[in-house]
This record gives C-alpha cells, sequence and structure tokens, in this order.
C-alpha cells in the first residue's frame, strides 16, 4: 500500500489502507483462466442471442415476405431468373415445393446455375432476382451448382443454417429429425452462417463441415460426400415449369451483406485466440489433418494449445505444446508449454502424476520464470491431495520461502504452519 | 433466415491505446477482443472492490466472473462509454450485494456460511496482520449493505461523497448518513480492538 494512505489521517482511511493492502491478488494463472472463462461465457451469450435473432428473423421473414409478394406483384419485376424443374413433383408440397421421389429432382436455372434434390428430399425456390435466387432445402440432399457472375447473389437455406453463394459447387444436406447440417464442398467458396458457427464459417474447396445441433458440436474435415448425388445434364429436361408470380421476389435485401471472412484461413491463431475465437481455431488445425503441428509458426502452435485446452480438446492441445516443445526447444514458449501440459494433465486427464511430472520439467527449465510459483504451488496442492500432507510439507516450506505472499501461500501455510 | 448488418468499430492499435470509451463501444458492439480487453484493464480493480466489500470467501472468483458477464449483459445501457470504470464498479456492487443476499439466506437455511469467515487470504505472511484482518472483516459484516459499500467505496476506492452516492445509486444526503454511521460503527469496533486500534494510530474521529 501507498506511503500517503499509510500516512491518512482520517483512522477510517487507515483502516481502508489495511483492507486496501490485504487484498491478495491473482496470479498471473488465474488471470488468464478467468479471461478464458468470461470469453467463453460471452460466446456462449452471443449464441444464445444469435439464436433469439433468428427465430424473430423468421417471425419477421413471414411478414416481410408477405409484404414483398404483394409489392412483387403489383411492380412486376424486371427480369428475375427464370426456372423450371426436372422429373420432380412441383407443388405438391404444401409449400408449393419441389419433391425428389425415387428418383433426384433437378431445378435449372436461366442464369446456368442448377440445384439437385436427392432423392426422398424436399426443396422449394422462395424467390429469384435478376442476379440470383433463395432456394430452401427443407429436408434431405442438395447438390447445388452456381454459375459465377458479376454481382451473383445466390443463397440456399437449411433449416437454421444460411449459405452465400457466388459461384461453387458444393453439397448440402439437412436432416430435421437430427438437427444435423452438412456441407460438402467440390469447388470454390461459400460463407454459411447459422448456430454454432460464430459470426460466420467460409468454406472451400474440398471441405466439408458438419454441424449437429443436439450436442452442439462442429466438425470441419475434408470428408466425401457419401454417395453423391449424381449431377445431370440440363439437356435431359422432362419437364419444365416456369417460375410462377408467387415464387418471385425483388430485391437485394433478402440477401446476406458481403462476407467478412472469405480468407479466414489466411488470419494468425495467435490473433483469433487473442479475439477469443477458440473453437474456429481448433476447427481449422482439425481440418488441417494434423499438418499444423508440424508447419505453423511457433505463435500459432502456442496459439492452438492455449485454444484447445479452453474448448477442452486435451489431445490437441498436448500436441500443439508438444510441438512447440520439440520445434522450438530453446524458446520461452517451450519452457512455457511445459507448465500448460501440467494444467492439462491435471485439469482435464485428471492425471496427478503427468501433471507434476510436466511441473517438475518446468521447474527444472526455468526456476524463475513466470510460472514458476504457479508451478510449485500446483504441484504442492497435488502431492497434498495425492500422498498426504506430510508428503507436501516440504514444498509448501519452499512455497512459502520462495512466494510468501503467493496465492497459495494460505494453503501452503496449512501444510507447513 | 437470421441476417445480421451489424457495424463494428474500426479496430484502433495497439490495445495500451484504447481507452475506455473505445473498450466500451466495442463491448457494445460484441466485438470478440472486447472480453479480452475490458478483463485485462479491470479484473485486478472488480476483484479488490469484490473482495473488499464480500470478505474472504470462496466464491469470490465466481463473483468476479459476474460482474464481467453483467457488464456484457447491460452494456448496451451505458449512456457514456468513457464511465467504464464507474459502471463496471456499479455492477460490482450489484453483484456482491446478491452474493450477500445468498449468503445471508444460506445461513438461515444452515446450508454452509455458518458466519465464519473463512481463512483470510492476504498478501502479507504476518500472522497478526491476517488476524487484524479477519476482525476488520468481522466488524464489516456487522454493517448494513449500503454502510459497508459506502464504507469500501470511501476509504478503500478512495471515491469522493458524489461518486459514492452515484455507485450506490442513492442521494448525496443518504451517502453521507450512512457513511457516518459506518464510519462510527467502524471507529468504534476497531477502537475496543487491540489489533485494530493499534492500526488506526493517533488519528481522531468524530
Amino acid at each position: 500500500m501507498s506511503e500517503a494512505r499509510r500516512n491518512a489521517v482520517d483512522p477510517c482511511d487507515r483502516i481502508g489502507s489495511l483492507l486496501v493492502g490485504a487484498t491478495p491478488s491473482a496470479s498471473l494463472q488465474e488471470h488468464l483462466e478467468g479471461r478464458a472463462r468470461l470469453i467463453a461465457a460471452i460466446d456462449r451469450l452471443r449464441k444464445q442471442s444469435r439464436v433469439r435473432s433468428t427465430l424473430l428473423a423468421v417471425g419477421l421473414a413471414g411478414g416481410v415476405g408477405a409484404a414483398a409478394l404483394v409489392l412483387a406483384v403489383r411492380s412486376q419485376p424486371h427480369a428475375p431468373i427464370a426456372w423450371r424443374v426436372e422429373s420432380g413433383d412441383v407443388g405438391t408440397q404444401p409449400s408449393g415445393g419441389v419433391s425428389a421421389a425415387s428418383n433426384s429432382a433437378r431445378l435449372v436455372f436461366d442464369d446456368g446455375s442448377d440445384v439437385t434434390l436427392a432423392p426422398g428430399s424436399r426443396g422449394r425456390v422462395a424467390g429469384t432476382t435478376p442476379t440470383g435466387a433463395e432456394v430452401v432445402l427443407e429436408q434431405g440432399r442438395a447438390r447445388v451448382r452456381v454459375k459465377h457472375r458479376d454481382r451473383t447473389q445466390w443463397m440456399l437455406d437449411a433449416g437454421p443454417f444460411a449459405l452465400k453463394v457466388k459461384g461453387t459447387e458444393f453439397s448440402v444436406a439437412w436432416t430435421a429429425e437430427s438437427q444435423t447440417f452438412d456441407v460438402w464442398m467440390r469447388t470454390g467458396q461459400v460463407v454459411v452462417t447459422g448456430p454454432l458457427l460464430g459470426d460466420a464459417l467460409a468454406l472451400s474447396a474440398n471441405q466439408h463441415v458438419r454441424v449437429r445441433l443436439g450436442d452442439g458440436t462442429v466438425q470441419i474435415d475434408r470428408a466425401s460426400e457419401p454417395s453423391p448425388i449424381a449431377p445431370e445434364r440440363a439437356e435431359t429436361a422432362i419437364a419444365a415449369a416456369s417460375p410462377s408470380p408467387a415464387a418471385r421476389l425483388e430485391g437485394p435485401a433478402r440477401v446476406a451483406p458481403p462476407a467478412q471472412s472469405s480468407v479466414q484461413t489466411m488470419v494468425p491463431w495467435s490473433k483469433l485466440v487473442a479475439a477469443g475465437e477458440f473453437s474456429r481455431v481448433v476447427r481449422e488445425a482439425e481440418a488441417d489433418s494434423g499438418r499444423a503441428t508440424s508447419s505453423r509458426p511457433l505463435p500459432d502452435l502456442r496459439a492452438l494449445g492455449d485454444a484447445a485446452r479452453y474448448e477442452g480438446n486435451a489431445a490437441l492441445a498436448d500436441r500443439a505444446y508438444l510441438a512447440v516443445r520439440e520445434r522450438f526447444s530453446s524458446s520461452a514458449e517451450a519452457r512455457a508449454a511445459a507448465f500448460l501440459l501440467g494444467r492439462v494433465a491435471e485439469e482435464q486427464l485428471h492425471a496427478s502424476s503427468e501433471a507434476i511430472r510436466w511441473y517438475d520439467v518446468y521447474m527444472q527449465e526455468a526456476a524463475g520464470g513466470p510460472f514458476a510459483g504457479d508451478a510449485l504451488g500446483r504441484k504442492m496442492s497435488l502431492v497434498a491431495a495425492s500422498q498426504g500432507r506430510e508428503a507436501a510439507r516440504s514444498l509448501a516450506a519452499a512455497y512459502l520461502k520462495g512466494y510468501p505472499r503467493g496465492p497459495y501461500a494460505t494453503v501452503a501455510r496449512d501444510l507447513a504452519p | 433466415m437470421g441476417l445480421r448488418l451489424q457495424k463494428t468499430p474500426r479496430p484502433v492499435e495497439p490495445r495500451d491505446a484504447l481507452s475506455d470509451a473505445d473498450i466500451a463501444r466495442l463491448a457494445a458492439h460484441r466485438d470478440p477482443r472486447a472480453a479480452t480487453l475490458v478483463w485485462d484493464r479491470y479484473a485486478r480493480v472488480v476483484r479488490g472492490v469484490v473482495y473488499r466489500t464480500l470478505g474472504p470467501s470462496h466464491d469470490i472468483e465466481d463473483v468476479v466472473h459476474d460482474v464481467f458477464v453483467g457488464f456484457f449483459k447491460s452494456v448496451g445501457t451505458l449512456r457514456d462509454p468513457s464511465s467504464l470504470r464507474p459502471f463496471l464498479v456499479g455492477i460490482a456492487i450489484r453483484t456482491v450485494r446478491t452474493a450477500l443476499r445468498k449468503r445471508r439466506v444460506r445461513q438461515w437455511l444452515r446450508l454452509s456460511d455458518d458466519g465464519n469467515l473463512p481463512e483470510v487470504a492476504t498478501q502479507d505472511a504476518d500472522p497478526r496482520m491476517r488476524e487484524a484482518i479477519r476482525r476488520l472483516h468481522t466488524i464489516l459484516n456487522e454493517l448494513d449493505d449500503r454502510g459497508r459499500f459506502a464504507f469500501v467505496l470511501r476509504h478503500c476506492e478512495g471515491y469522493e461523497l458524489a461518486e459514492t452516492a452515484a455507485a450506490l445509486r442513492v442521494s448525496l444526503a443518504t451517502v453521507k448518513r450512512a457513511l457516518a454511521r459506518a464510519d462510527a460503527h467502524v471507529f468504534r469496533r476497531a477502537g475496543e480492538d487491540d489489533l485494530l486500534r493499534g492500526w488506526m494510530g493517533d488519528g481522531n474521529h468524530e
């Protein structure tokens, strides 16, 4: 406490200074863990808010859609993209959509794009504009090919997810029963928005994302689409249907704002972790099939370890920290990684002896390092819990000698009064 | 579908150059950097206020966490972004008040918190000092909430009377009365205590 406060005239100010001076400060580790906990909580808040917004938007969209349809009928918008259906049932669905029974159904658009519904799937064209269309996959799987043109504005909705498309080829699946959403990319890029995906998720060629709303998981990999839908040739059209006036919808307001993250994979992980985007870092690393740990620079590896630790992915955290120690063995991060490997072992793997071993490694390599007090304090606590108070007594004495005001001092005094 | 046209303030670097108002605006716009920035700048301050008003407790970190979560839930109501610090302290006061109520309910139901303070963790290794702090918290526990908060804000955080009144959302006259009662009680009880009397020294109190 400051001398000025000690010398305060008011005895209550002196009492106040006593309290201020006695307030224990958090260790670096506690500070970092508190921060990670806050970031995770804010992320949960953001996702909850997004779900509420989505529900509200669905309700609003109904009203806006109805109003827009009235305007569309009155003003007869100029030249929206026309479309027709091949080999599917048209208008038999309550929504006026398209269903594919035993064979696939293909929707062909004048701009050269097409959407093929797999057998058993249902979809509909929510509207078209001069520059694109909005297609809804109500259930099942669809293969989508969008012809890239200037100002192409294509949207595809599947359950609570929306894909913004410029010019690309991919398959998408939505199963309402299991609340599972899949995208298998072939070429180009799409930007996906929806639950569990953060602000937006950019997918590029050969990537696959699976989102399970039921268990709240997002998986990004390079898995192939099971039994791909065969694209049919436009020339094989056996039926055609003009777009009904009710299906037309003019105006770009239905189209998502420009994607801000089409180069997401280029963002350094260290920056993403600083921004709290732990899950995205983990997703990108897992989509990289393990190459990340052998090729990424040191700051990104350390960031990956932290992100995986905060996300509870102990295996990935271990791989990242071990890669730091192996590839950058003389760095300060390599020494810190030993302590963090101990934290992973203790907190997530509940492996006390492994944790103690890593804390020992850290204390040997970095006796005066920033985590030295934490390493000794954690080891003392683990030894007391696993081997008894007597075994921890010498550690407690060592802790009190080195860190008499440290965050574990209270525990240490209890062990070695 | 949910379309979001969300404007985000342009990044300002480096982070140390960010003002409180910048951070508050980032938080209001749900910028993902905001949690890190506000935590790094104010975790120590909030932890201090929470510890000094709540006293030694096993749930200090939980309460601190709740303060910051509460901040992100209510940052949209912050009219003056430059008032980030008093806004946070105000949330801390309300969060501690809730924690104190819960503590009293638990005591009443005899579920836990039997009224004995837990082991006091302090910065000081001196056992006499630890005991002094424990006794001081016991005295603060005898105050009502308003008096306790007023005492801590005024004598620990260095708040002016007007700032204390604003943080407690009461009038200046009310805070003056609350503080006078709290000061008199602490002065009298500490004066009866050998350890605390020594700390207060020869200062006169009225």
